[in-house]
C-alpha cells in the first residue's frame, strides 16, 4: 500500500495506491471515488476494504480524496463539483501511470457515484466499466436531508446551532462543513432521474437504500445499465443509524460483476 | 513563535514496525522556529486521522502555520494503518503506536518535545500515555473521561426532566433517565455482593485516573482540558466537573480548563471548530512548557482502565 500526494502544486490530491496482490494476464486497475462530508468519514473503512478486496482479485487500485476534502490540499470552501470531476480525471491518469493499465474500472460511492455518472461519458475511451454504488439521484432531496436533523443520519451528530446557521445561510455551512455557494448550487443541480448509461461501457448501479421506488433510475436500466438491489449495511451512515458490519455483499457483487 | 504565520507543507509519514503506521505531517515551509515543538493528534474512536468534519486537517494546518510540526496518524488497524502484528492488547498496542510516532518525530525531524491532542478516546489515550514518556510536555484533552459527580447527576436529571422528549419517551417506556436510575439502583445492589467488578463501573477508574493526573502534574506536563456541553449523552454538565471529579489532584498552574457550552462532542458547527483551533493554537504558543526529565515514579496500572 502506498499513500501519496499527486496532482499539481495548486491542486494537491491525496490518494492510497494498493497494488494487486495477484497478477492476471492483463493489467487491471480500479479507481475508487468516495463520498463527501460525514459520509466520507463514515465510509472510509469500507472503501479501504473494497480496495483490498480488489487488490486481492488482481486490480491495482487507487482511492483518493477530492480537493478540499479528506487529506487533500485546499479548504472545504474551495471545493466545487466541476473541480471534483476534474480530480477524477487527474486520479485516473495517476492510476494509469502507476499501474500501466490502459483501461480501468471506476467505482463511486454516493456523491462519488453521481460525479462518476456525470464524468464517464467523456472518458469512455479510457474506462472499461463503471459501478455506481447508491448514487445520489436528486440533489434537491440530498440537500433537504443534509438540512433536516430529524429525518436523516446527519442529525445525530450535529448540534442545533449548526442547523440554525445552516438554515439561515445555506451557502455557508452544510453538513457541518463550510462550503461555497457554488458547491451548494452544484449539489442542487444533481438530477440523475433520466440518466442513461453510455453505450460504450458496462455500467452497474448498486442500491442498498430501502424505500427507493422500482421506477427510480429506470432510464439507466432501459439504456443497458445493470441494476442490483441488495440488502446490506449502508457504510456512509453513522454507526448508530446503520446495520452492524461491513457491506461485504456489495463488495462481493462488485467483484463478481467486474469478473 | 507567537504571532508569526508560516506557509506550511504536508507530507505522508510512514513509521513504526514495518512502516505500518500511516500519518500526515504538516510543518512550516520556511525556516523552523528555534524552540521546536511537535504536536501529535490521536484518533477519535474508530474515525480515521482526518477527524469529524475534517477538524484535524484544519487544526494541524493552523498549528503548522504557527510554527509547529504536526503529525496526525492512524493507530494500528484504523484508517490506513496496518493491523498490529504483536499479540498486545489494544491499549498497549496503541501506546506502542504513540511511542513510535514520537520516536519518528525525534529521529526524522529532530524534535523531542511533544504535545498530545485527543478527543474522547483520543484524550483518554493522551493522558494515560503522557506521564510515562518524558518527551510529552503537554496534552490537549478534549472531552476526556470524567467520572460523574453528585452535581452531574442533579444537572442531568434536571435537564432530562425539562426535556419534552423525555416525557414523551417516559410515556412510551423509553426514558433514558428512568433507565439510568434503574441501572444505578441495580448497580448499588450488585456492588455489595461483587466488589471485584467496581473497575467496570468506573469507580476504580476515578482513583486510578487521579493517580495518572497526579503523575502528569508532578512531571510538569501542562494540560489543556476542553469539555463540551451539548452531548446527547453528556459526560459532563458543568465546567468544574473535571476538578470536582479529581478533587485529590492539586493541578495548580498545570491546568487550563475550558468549557464549550454550545459545542457538541464532534464540534459539528464550523464556529465551534474555529474557536477550538484558536484556543489550542494560542495555548501552544503561549504556554511555558517545562517537563521534568526525571522518569515517572507512578506505579499506576492503566491497563485496568480500558474497560471503564
Amino acid at each position: 500500500m502506498l499513500p501519496l500526494f499527486f496532482g499539481s502544486k495548486q491542486r494537491r490530491l491525496f490518494g492510497v495506491y494498493e497494488p494487486a496482490t495477484v497478477r492476471t494476464a492483463d493489467v487491471r486497475a480500479a479507481l475508487l471515488c468516495g463520498s463527501w462530508g460525514l459520509e466520507y468519514t463514515n465510509a472510509h473503512r469500507t472503501m479501504r476494504l473494497l480496495s483490498k478486496r480488489l487488490a486481492a482479485a488482481g486490480f491495482d487500485t487507487l482511492r483518493f480524496d477530492y480537493f478540499g476534502a479528506g487529506d487533500s490540499g485546499g479548504e472545504t470552501t474551495e471545493a466545487d463539483l466541476d473541480g471534483w470531476k476534474d480530480d477524477i480525471q487527474t486520479a485516473l491518469r495517476e492510476l494509469k501511470d502507476m499501474s500501466g493499465a490502459t483501461h480501468v474500472a471506476v467505482i463511486g460511492l454516493r456523491l462519488g457515484a453521481t460525479l462518476l455518472a456525470e464524468t464517464v461519458p467523456r472518458l469512455s475511451a479510457e474506462i472499461q466499466s463503471a459501478v455506481l454504488w447508491d448514487p445520489i439521484l436528486s440533489g434537491a432531496d440530498y440537500l433537504r436531508a443534509l438540512l433536516c436533523p430529524i429525518d436523516n443520519h446527519y442529525g445525530k451528530t450535529s448540534d442545533s446551532a449548526a442547523y440554525a446557521e445552516s438554515k439561515a445561510g445555506l451557502a455557508s455551512e452544510l453538513g457541518g462543513l463550510l462550503v461555497s455557494s457554488a458547491f451548494v448550487r452544484g449539489l442542487a443541480d444533481i438530477d440523475l432521474s433520466t440518466y442513461q448509461a453510455p453505450a460504450s461501457m458496462r455500467m452497474l448501479a448498486v442500491f442498498t437504500e430501502t424505500g427507493l421506488p422500482d421506477s427510480a433510475f429506470s432510464g439507466f436500466f432501459d439504456s443497458g445499465g445493470e441494476v442490483a438491489r441488495l440488502q446490506a449495511p449502508s457504510p456512509w451512515k453513522d454507526a448508530a443509524e446503520r446495520d452492524e458490519g461491513l457491506p461485504v455483499e456489495v463488495c462481493e457483487r462488485i467483484l463478481k460483476w467486474l469478473g | 513563535m507567537a504571532g508569526i504565520e508560516h506557509d506550511f507543507v504536508e507530507r505522508v509519514a510512514h513509521f513504526g514496525p514495518d512502516k505500518a503506521l500511516i500519518g500526515i505531517v504538516a510543518q512550516p515551509a520556511g525556516p523552523f522556529p528555534a524552540d521546536r515543538l511537535s504536536v501529535v493528534i490521536l484518533n477519535t474512536g474508530t474515525i480515521h486521522r482526518v477527524g469529524h468534519h475534517r477538524m484535524y486537517v484544519a487544526l494541524s494546518r493552523r498549528l503548522a502555520q504557527a510554527g509547529l510540526t504536526v503529525l496526525r496518524f492512524d493507530f494500528s488497524g484504523l484508517g490506513d494503518s496496518a493491523t498490529h502484528r504483536s499479540k498486545q492488547p489494544l491499549l498497549q498496542s496503541n501506546f506502542a503506536d504513540i511511542g513510535s510516532a514520537l520516536s519518528w518525530l525525534e529521529k526524522t525531524q529532530g524534535i523531542s518535545r511533544c504535545i498530545l491532542v485527543g478527543l474522547c478516546s483520543g484524550a483518554d489515550h493522551a493522558i494515560l500515555y503522557g506521564f510515562s514518556d518524558p518527551r510529552v510536555i503537554g496534552s490537549v484533552l478534549i472531552d476526556p473521561y470524567i467520572p460523574p459527580t453528585a452535581r452531574y447527576f442533579v444537572d442531568y436529571a434536571s435537564r432530562r426532566l425539562r426535556d419534552v422528549r423525555s416525557w414523551r419517551n417516559f410515556r412510551l417506556h423509553k426514558s433514558k433517565l428512568m433507565r439510568r436510575l434503574v441501572e444505578r439502583f441495580s448497580y448499588g445492589l450488585y456492588r455489595e455482593k461483587t466488589p471485584q467488578h467496581l473497575a467496570y463501573q468506573g469507580l476504580d477508574a476515578r482513583a486510578s485516573l487521579e493517580e495518572v493526573y497526579d503523575a502528569a502534574v508532578k512531571a510538569s506536563i501542562k494540560l489543556l482540558v476542553i469539555c463540551t456541553g451539548r452531548h446527547h449523552a453528556p459526560r459532563q454538565t458543568y465546567r468544574e466537573q473535571f476538578i470536582n471529579a479529581f478533587s485529590n489532584v492539586c493541578f495548580g498552574g498545570s491546568l487550563r480548563l475550558e468549557f464549550f457550552q454550545d459545542a457538541d462532542h464532534t464540534f459539528s458547527s464550523a464556529q465551534s471548530r474555529k474557536d477550538l483551533e484558536d484556543l489550542v493554537v494560542k495555548w501552544c504558543e503561549t504556554t511555558k512548557f517545562e517537563r521534568s526529565r526525571s522518569k515517572s515514579t507512578s506505579t499506576v496500572d492503566v491497563t485496568d482502565l480500558w474497560i471503564a
